[in-house]
């Protein structure tokens, strides 16, 4: 496995932890009904999953798996997508705690944009990169 | 996808008030009985095996065993708590089915632990591959 691979992996790992800690919570205040509050988790709790866990799976399998060309790893493209993901989910973790302490939701709402805006080009820089290793005439030479 | 179709079949027909509580069981038997578990398994199945921990042989091996079935069994047995309880605890709230719905949230926690811990040595680096 290459060095991206295992950081897209491992962090795919943490979030698959965090959505499962948040899911317990969630479920857990579906049984009591401790707080109405803690329903503001949810959107968390799917975006989470989606681009936490699923899409740095797939990208950090995907960056290992499919065929390479010579230095493919030198690639700085997916480190930025790299950061670019992780940023957007971080806005969104943000955002979650500023819906909690109910700040104005036009602010909230922007913040929603700007990471669901970081996250495109976090995942168009990616595509970017895979679509040189499975266009057809790099698979033609490799045969 | 049956779950699904009873959900769509709601809409139409009158059906007993347990079938109307189901999207959330649904989506999540969707999501991790069949994605997650779909990923459990080709994880499993395709990551690099580790080097046996007495270094006595050369071979190779997935993890703990005991560990995987665990997984397999916890993360299957707090689904279908969670499809027995959660719709009856909105129709009807009671300490059983919260505390099931207690267990079922323990156990998917479990199954969630198992699976990062078996699969998080087999993510590392392999010198050979350039």
């Amino acid at each position: 496995m290459t060095k991206t691979s295992v950081i897209f992996i491992k962090t795919a790992f943490i979030y698959f932890l965090l959505a499962h800690f948040l899911g317990a919570i969630l479920l857990i205040n579906k049984a009591f009904n401790f707080n109405s509050k803690i329903w503001f988790l949810l959107p968390l709790h799917i975006n989470i999953v989606f681009l936490g866990w699923f899409i740095q799976f797939i990208f950090g399998v995907a960056f290992w798996i499919l065929p390479r060309y010579p230095s493919y790893e030198k690639d700085k493209t997916i480190l930025i997508s790299y950061f670019l993901i992780n940023f957007s989910i971080f806005i969104l973790f943000l955002k979650t705690s500023f819906i909690i302490i109910e700040f104005e939701k036009k602010f909230t709402d922007l913040m929603q944009l700007s990471s669901l805006i970081i996250l495109f080009f976090g995942i168009i820089l990616f595509v970017k990169h895979i679509r040189k290793r499975i266009s057809l005439d790099f698979l033609l030479k490799k045969i | 996808m049956i779950i699904g179709v009873t959900i769509a079949i709601s809409d139409i027909f009158t059906l007993p008030e347990f079938f109307y509580n189901l999207s959330p069981v649904y989506f999540h038997l969707f999501m991790i009985g069949w994605i997650n578990q779909l990923i459990f398994g080709v994880a499993w199945w395709l990551f690099p095996l580790l080097p046996q921990k007495n270094n006595s042989s050369k071979e190779l091996y997935k993890g703990n065993k005991y560990f995987a079935w665990s997984l397999y069994i916890s993360l299957n047995l707090g689904l279908f708590l969670r499809a027995i309880s959660e719709p009856y605890n909105i129709i009807n709230p009671n300490e059983i089915f919260q505390f099931l719905l207690v267990i079922s949230a323990i156990l998917q926690i479990y199954s969630a632990l198992c699976f990062v811990f078996l699969l998080w040595p087999r993510v590392y680096v392999r010198k050979s591959v350039k």
